[in-house]
């Protein structure tokens, strides 16, 4: 089976590398304000109906047939299309700069938008413009890259308010985020409420759901790839916000007139502050507590030469929690903490072999840890007790890998690449250490497991191949190995997609993917708080592994909406979870408290956005289906996930009144998720034991079992909500200020966000839960920003 | 456009003020459907006891406690037949509420599969099956050896004694050791029992684990009176597990200071390690919001619930002497 498909890899490579003479375009398409690089524009050529895109770095490359002149045109979504003479004599280099558009203007403007979405060959993927996450009603007024991906058909997000992403059935752990192409592993702060990216410093967000290119691997589910802005090449710029919990602000400019640039950007709370007096005074001067967090983002470019641009970026972010008290007397006093963060850093040199070759050579660091400190003295006459416990968890990545575009003619579009992760894991490390006592006695334990190192190795070639105007593929095959302790583990991912076009405006798209996945997430899907423990496959607990078939339908409907209907069956095998009765917070083995089995999702999504004009948005419908089955989980037999919702619909607006004023809202709908619940009680003490009552030696309870028929076998109630914002912008001569205001839940739904079991004695046997919403309410923002 | 704005600020301002004296009322009660009522069965067969067959009903409602004088609420009236290896031995007879049990004080006998059909209007026909274990022989030791058991601020005596069994090879085998001290107080007229404290440093042993030092390699964990494992660590062999009895609680009133103790293992069926060992992790876990639901086992089929276990019991006894009382 591999054997036919590389082969056919390959006569396809070679397939029209024919003689006929050729002669290359290439260069960088950037925005004219800033010459930030433009990822995913469309380069075209109406008249010989060829084209391309420029890659993650902006750079493009257009091989024509030598002695045509043609007319190319330029494009990118929210930019105004610009049309380029070109006589194809000579190979040329042409930095192309975009001018982007003024949205009132746009009702005037005619030409082409970017790569209409029936073109594309891509399915499953799905960009939302930075600039209408941006515009959309949040939480607090924090803009969330993360939960704006949550109105996207087949994404679903966790509990209210979190930033978690349930991806076509599959769980949070089988999501790959990237941000500059560094996997960030705790994408959550807050307990999940917002997530680490900070959207100022964001240039793209694409989500792959399938259909996934052999250029991506390492998680069953989705890709987020996130791309940081590089700066402003022109001038020293800035932007920042005052809002109710958090401030922000960016700096960008030029370096060396132009040929490289540097951007900063940081983020922090101030709920700490504005909290510590409050939790003074409620103590009496007892306790001291709060909660914050920070980011910062840091990018510097440089070009070297014509042919030479390096990169270095890196990200740090960090969230605390803490607590101390102390009592009157100064006896006996506790500091408690809770802190987790990322830091990625990566070093980046682009190069430019020649107009047809372009590569990337990166080589970068990741890291997560969280840590759980407690500490207790107790002071007495003569003598000082110490007791502290610590707990850790981590993983750190170091990863070299070499990437290459060839674009040997108009018809095929060759990427390939290289890569190598060393990992470390440190899955949970538990230490106690107490000093009792007058002659202060030391005792320390130390429990879980120690450093597990792992290393993984990627290979990979995929080929864009236009095989006639209407059909169109990307035949591509990656094999990754990882080796951990004893065991090691390898696999071929084949994957293939393709769109056919029928007519002008509409496609038929299909892709095949395999997946493979050598990490898991042990988490708590509660709470967002840092239980979650990343640890590696063993000899016991095997890689994961998916199968994902995809089917759709794309089109564009008068030039402004683009439509996507896609239909989906994903298999998995070795997909984890918890066995009955373990605990999130065991200290143990973790393969003792899971169980690996397979799973199944299917459904059908349907999309509509429009992404300009006076009015933009988009409103998505999911039919949607995810089970798993484990060995002896629920008896063995199928069962709904935790968030398996059946129907998902989301609708996300933002009107654009005048140049000064812009209304959004957003809507979401979901079926309730699952919960386990016991739905009675009944005796759970056979008479041998109660009547021959030696065994115990003394009257038994009363013992009732509570009776779950099943995992996962009550539905919550169903979630939908409002938001509401409106933001009033003002152009001054030098700068730009805007204010938001808005509505979070405007018309006070109780969405559930966790159940607690009741027992109600007065009404027979019937059994009551509380239900506990956290934003039940509408919750007001007000953010201040500015840019310049 | 003015206008606009400011309809739109009057919605959003009295959206939120009518939804105010929400704000603080998080929490609604939400009544789960229980499912209609279920017939429960609960009995044990084992090779040593004459069986007795509990009827209940699923359901539960404090004020049953009161009425059925500390007894589960009572079933319906049923037809209760037992079956030896599909052979009928007869119908079972009512006792006191809600039990049935042989008149003839019939014992069961290891080795054979029993099968109880009960038959009732209300539930129709409900059934369940099992086979009971061989015994397996178990020898218990003094050793005479003392270990220290820090409870609390004092250190206890920890006797110690050696348990050996063997384990039948090429099949599952699921064990349960249950751990009986009888002592006379010294009012002689009566006999009261009692329990013993049991620990152990055995991997067998599961329970006690708790961060603060009881799960420290090398120390005593407490391990209840009873207590479930399997033979996937000693398949087919010969195991000797060592435990360390102390007699604290109300053993100045001992008399003779002796104590007699019963250590019995009980080699039970699958079906009963499951029932057992689930309903015991589900009763630790209670209440516990970190800890994964459990599905408590259940082998009664055709609609009812409970448990049918089987298990063949097999004891050794040893003495402890204690010191004199102080």
């Amino acid at each position: 089976m591999y054997k036919k498909v590389i082969l056919l890899l390959l006569l396809f490579c070679f397939t029209k590398l024919s003689a006929q003479k050729t002669v290359t375009l290439s260069g960088y398409i950037m925005d004219a304000s800033s010459q930030e690089k433009l990822i995913s524009a469309n380069v075209l050529s109406k008249d010989f109906k060829i084209g391309t895109n420029s890659n993650v770095y902006g750079f493009y490359s257009l091989t024509v047939p030598q002695g045509q002149k043609l007319v190319l045109t330029f494009s990118f979504v929210g930019y105004t299309s610009q049309d380029f003479e070109f006589s194809a004599e000579n190979n040329q280099t042409l930095d192309i700069l975009l001018h982007p558009k003024h949205v009132l203007d746009e009702v005037v403007v005619s030409g082409k938008k970017d790569i209409p979405v029936h073109e594309e060959l891509q399915m499953s993927k799905v960009s939302i413009p930075i600039s209408q996450i941006k515009a959309l009603p949040a939480l607090l007024g924090e803009v969330d890259v993360l939960k704006s991906l949550q109105l996207l058909p087949g994404v679903q997000g966790g509990t209210e308010g979190s930033a978690g992403l349930y991806v076509r059935g599959g769980g949070p752990d089988q999501n790959l985020y990237l941000l500059d192409g560094v996997p960030v592993y705790n994408v959550n702060h807050l307990g999940g409420f917002f997530s680490t990216f900070n959207s100022d410093a964001i240039s793209n967000v694409d989500l792959y759901k399938g259909g996934f290119p052999a250029r991506f691997g390492g998680r069953l589910s989705s890709v987020v790839d996130i791309r940081m802005k590089e700066g402003n090449k022109e001038k020293f710029a800035g932007e920042g916000s005052i809002g109710l919990i958090s401030s922000k602000l960016l700096l960008e400019g030029p370096i060396n007139k132009g040929r490289g640039s540097y951007i900063v950007s940081g983020r922090r709370t101030y709920l700490d502050v504005l909290m510590a007096p409050l939790v003074k005074s409620a103590s009496g001067g007892e306790e001291k507590g709060g909660y914050y967090f920070y980011d910062l983002n840091t990018k510097i470019n440089y070009k070297l030469s014509d042919k030479d641009h390096i990169y270095l970026s890196g990200y740090f972010g960090k969230d605390k929690l803490h607590a101390s008290s102390i009592n009157d007397n100064r006896e006996n006093t506790s500091n408690n903490q809770l802190y987790w963060g990322n830091l990625t850093g990566v070093f980046r040199w682009n190069r430019i072999f020649n107009p047809k070759l372009f590569g990337n050579l990166s080589t970068s660091y990741s890291s997560y840890d969280f840590n759980t400190e407690m500490e207790q003295v107790n002071k007495r006459e003569g003598y000082i007790n110490t007791a502290s416990l610590r707990l850790f968890s981590g993983i750190k990545d170091l990863t070299v890998k070499y990437d290459l575009d060839y674009l040997p003619n108009t018809r095929h579009l060759i990427r390939f690449g290289i890569s190598t992760t060393h990992q470390t894991f440190t899955p949970t490390t538990n230490s106690f250490q107490e000093k009792l006592g007058e002659d202060q006695t030391e005792r320390s334990v130390t429990l879980g497991e120690s450093k597990i190192k792992g290393l993984s190795a990627d290979i990979y070639a995929e080929d864009e191949i236009t095989i006639t105007e209407r059909l169109k593929t990307n035949i591509g095959l990656r094999f990754s190995t990882f080796n951990v302790q004893n065991s090691f583990y390898a696999g071929l991912q084949p994957r293939i997609s393709a769109r056919y076009k029928l007519g002008e405006n509409y496609s038929l798209k299909a892709s095949y993917a395999k997946m493979q996945q050598f990490i898991n997430l042990l988490s708590f899907e509660g709470i967002g708080l840092p239980t979650d423990l990343w640890v590696p496959v063993t000899d016991r607990v095997k890689p994961q592994k998916s199968d994902q078939f995809a089917i759709g339908l794309s089109g564009t409907l008068s030039s402004q909406y683009e439509l996507t209907f896609e239909s989906y069956y994903k298999s998995m095998r070795n997909v984890i979870d918890y066995k009955d009765g373990s605990s999130y917070l065991s200290s143990g083995s973790y393969e003792d408290n899971v169980e690996m089995g397979i799973g199944r999702a299917f459904g059908n999504e349907f999309m509509v956005q429009k992404k300009e004009g006076r009015l933009q948005g988009m409103a998505s419908y999911t039919l949607s289906w995810s089970q798993r089955k484990y060995p002896t989980i629920n008896r063995g037999e199928w069962y709904y996930t935790r968030f398996d919702r059946r129907n998902d619909l989301k609708i996300a607006a933002i009107y654009k009144l005048s140049k000064r004023v812009e209304l959004s809202g957003a809507w979401f709908y979901n079926t309730g998720a699952w919960a386990t619940l016991p739905t009675t009680k009944y005796p759970a003490i056979p008479p041998t034991s109660q009547f021959d009552r030696p065994i115990a030696g003394y009257y038994i309870p009363w013992y009732y079992n509570n009776y779950i028929e099943h995992r996962n076998n009550y539905k919550m109630m169903d979630y939908h909500r409002l938001d509401l914002g409106i933001k009033l912008t003002k152009a001054k001569k030098r700068h730009e200020r805007s204010w938001a205001f808005g509505v979070y839940n405007a018309y006070s739904r109780k969405n559930p966000f966790f159940l607690n079991m009741e027992e109600s004695t007065s009404v027979g046997n019937q059994t009551s839960i509380s239900q506990f919403s956290l934003f039940g309410f509408p919750v007001p923002y007000f953010n201040y920003s500015f840019k310049f | 456009m003015k206008q606009a704005l400011k309809i739109l600020s009057i919605i959003l301002l009295s959206t939120f003020l009518l939804s105010c004296e929400d704000v603080f009322n998080q929490r609604i009660f939400i009544d789960i459907d229980p499912g209609p009522e279920r017939l429960v069965v609960l009995t044990d067969f084992d090779n040593k006891n004459s069986p007795r067959v509990l009827l209940s009903l699923s359901g539960y409602n404090e004020e049953d406690f009161y009425t059925n004088r500390g007894n589960y609420k009572p079933g319906p009236e049923a037809e209760i037949e037992v079956l030896e290896d599909g052979r009928s031995l007869g119908t079972m007879l009512p006792d006191t509420l809600s039990t049935y049990i042989f008149k003839n004080n019939f014992i069961p006998q290891s080795g054979k599969n029993y099968e109880v059909r009960i038959n009732s209007k209300e539930y129709g026909q409900v059934w369940a099956s099992g086979k009971i274990p061989e015994p397996i022989p178990l020898k218990a030791e003094v050793t005479g050896a003392i270990r220290k058991k820090r409870y609390w601020n004092n250190d206890l005596d920890a006797h110690e004694v050696k348990l050996s069994f063997t384990d039948p090879s090429g099949e599952d085998n699921f064990y349960r050791f249950s751990f009986i001290q009888k002592f006379p107080m010294d009012n002689d007229s009566v006999t009261y029992y009692a329990s013993a404290t049991f620990y152990s440093d055995d991997l067998l042993f599961s329970s006690g684990s708790g961060f603060f030092g009881e799960s420290e390699p090398g120390t005593l964990k407490y391990i209840g009176r009873r207590s479930l494992f399997n033979d996937k660590s000693f398949d087919g062999l010969k195991k000797e597990v060592f435990i360390y009895v102390t007699l604290d609680g109300g053993s100045d009133y001992m008399k003779d200071r002796i104590a007699d103790i019963e250590i019995r293992l009980e080699h039970i069926s699958k079906d009963t390690y499951n029932y057992e060992s689930t309903r015991e992790t589900a009763s630790n876990n209670d209440g516990n919001p970190f800890v994964q639901p459990t599905i408590i086992h259940n082998n009664i089929k055709g609609g009812g619930l409970g448990a049918f276990n089987t298990y063949s019991i097999n004891s050794d006894f040893f003495t402890l002497q204690l010191p004199p009382s102080k």
